[in-house]
């Protein structure tokens, strides 16, 4: 239920997002991401509004492991705090980072290490496309410090993307 | 499925300026350009690297901050800080508020009704960024793009590059002013037409009026004098 992607500007480098529903192991999860044993990021899907933002916190991450450039443990974690606008690793990991109660996830996975994680989610693999179910609007618009006048100017997506991508430059 | 991201092989370059060049691309699957700003050789490389980092900044802020306030901005989609690029929504079904205005003029239809409210909204536009102390730095009609239909006079600003924010009424006069040389010249005899701007440019930006206005009034001044000198 993956939907992959090829990110060409990285030698063709993959990755996969999928999405799960009725998580019924969170904890289990998040203490497998603790302990160094999952290799793929993990979101709590409600502040996950599209496979754009979630792209443009990988690529992010992808270009920073290649530039010798992370700022936290491993590609996958950079994904983790790249989902946020916020320079706070602790702030970013406990807002997008998968939590003990979290029922529903998006694994991000690169190249092929998708498999081995799936196997410990006790969940329903659903189509990405039904991301909208899950995702938290207003929470979105808290977490990110978005106002309904930036609204006016272009899309939530917009505005989330933009401040992925800006991160380092850019306080809100 | 799969489908393919990142910049393409392919680019095209639209633009060669003295601090950057700018390129069409393909990113995350969306149309993009791409803004480089390249080493200047004659500058110490340090002195360089800082200069071109704070520039950089001061553009993202600046485009933010826009966002921010409701003026219509291009979508940031990635920084690649090492190549001081910034990669942004490549804005589809546009034209310049300058070539607009051009083709209205030269032609002699309907259009020209549509003048007056596309300069209404430049003027709330750039009074909107004033109330909110930013300075845009060069404010030409090329760098407003107008989506289609025109008649919806939905402008975005563009080039960033010399923004700052700044509450000094001398600052927001020069912005104008600079804007009004670029229009007498971009689009002679349309006096009237910028009157319309700084008319809108007034409703929009009502805090510290008066001394913005009469900075402007200075800055004309001190312009055309030094023009008649050489």
């Amino acid at each position: 239920m993956q939907e992959k992607f090829v990110l060409e500007q990285f030698d063709g480098e993959s990755v996969a997002l999928s999405l799960f529903s009725d998580v019924k192991n969170s904890r289990e999860i998040r203490q497998s991401i603790v302990e160094g044993n999952v290799e793929a990021g993990v979101l709590t899907a409600a502040l996950v509004l599209a496979p754009l933002q979630v792209l443009a916190a990988t690529v992010k991450a992808v270009h920073a492991q290649k530039n010798g450039r992370l700022r936290t443990r491993n590609v996958n974690s950079e994904i983790v705090y790249n989902m946020s606008a916020s320079r706070s690793i602790m702030d970013s990991f406990s807002k997008f980072g998968i939590q003990d109660d979290d029922e529903a996830i998006v694994v991000v996975t690169l190249g092929d290490s998708c498999a081995q994680i799936e196997t410990l989610i006790n969940g329903t693999a659903v189509p990405l496309s039904g991301i909208s179910e899950f995702t938290d609007t207003d929470r979105i618009k808290k977490v990110y410090k978005i106002k309904d006048a930036e609204l006016s100017a272009g899309s939530l997506l917009d505005a989330v993307v933009s401040r992925i991508a800006s991160k380092e430059f850019v306080s809100y | 499925m799969s489908s393919t991201l990142g910049a393409s092989e392919s680019s095209i370059l639209l633009k060669q300026g003295a601090e950057s060049k700018i390129h069409a691309v393909t990113f995350l699957g969306l149309p993009t350009v791409v803004k480089e700003r390249f080493p200047k050789t004659y500058r110490h490389p340090a002195l360089d690297a800082s200069l071109t980092r704070e520039r950089m900044k001061a553009e993202l802020r600046a485009i933010a901050k826009c966002r921010q306030i409701g003026v219509r901005v291009p979508v940031i989609y990635f920084v690649d800080e090492q190549k001081s690029s910034i990669y942004m929504e490549h804005i589809q079904n546009s034209n310049t508020v300058r070539d607009f205005i051009q083709k209205v003029q030269a032609g002699s239809g309907d259009a020209q009704r549509l003048l007056v409210p596309l300069m209404a909204k430049v003027g709330a536009i750039i009074g909107t960024l004033h109330s909110n102390n930013l300075i845009h730095g060069d404010l030409t009609t090329s760098n407003m793009l107008l989506l289609e239909p025109a008649a919806d006079a939905n402008i975005i600003l563009i080039d960033f590059g010399l923004s700052y924010v700044e509450a000094s009424a001398e600052d927001k006069g020069v912005d104008l002013y600079v804007l009004e040389r670029a229009f007498l010249s971009t689009h002679p005899n349309s006096e009237e037409l910028f009157a319309h701007i700084i008319s809108a440019y007034q409703e929009a930006n009502k805090k510290g009026l008066r001394e913005v206005m009469s900075k402007f009034e200075e800055v004309r001044l001190r312009g055309r004098k030094r023009s008649m000198v050489g």
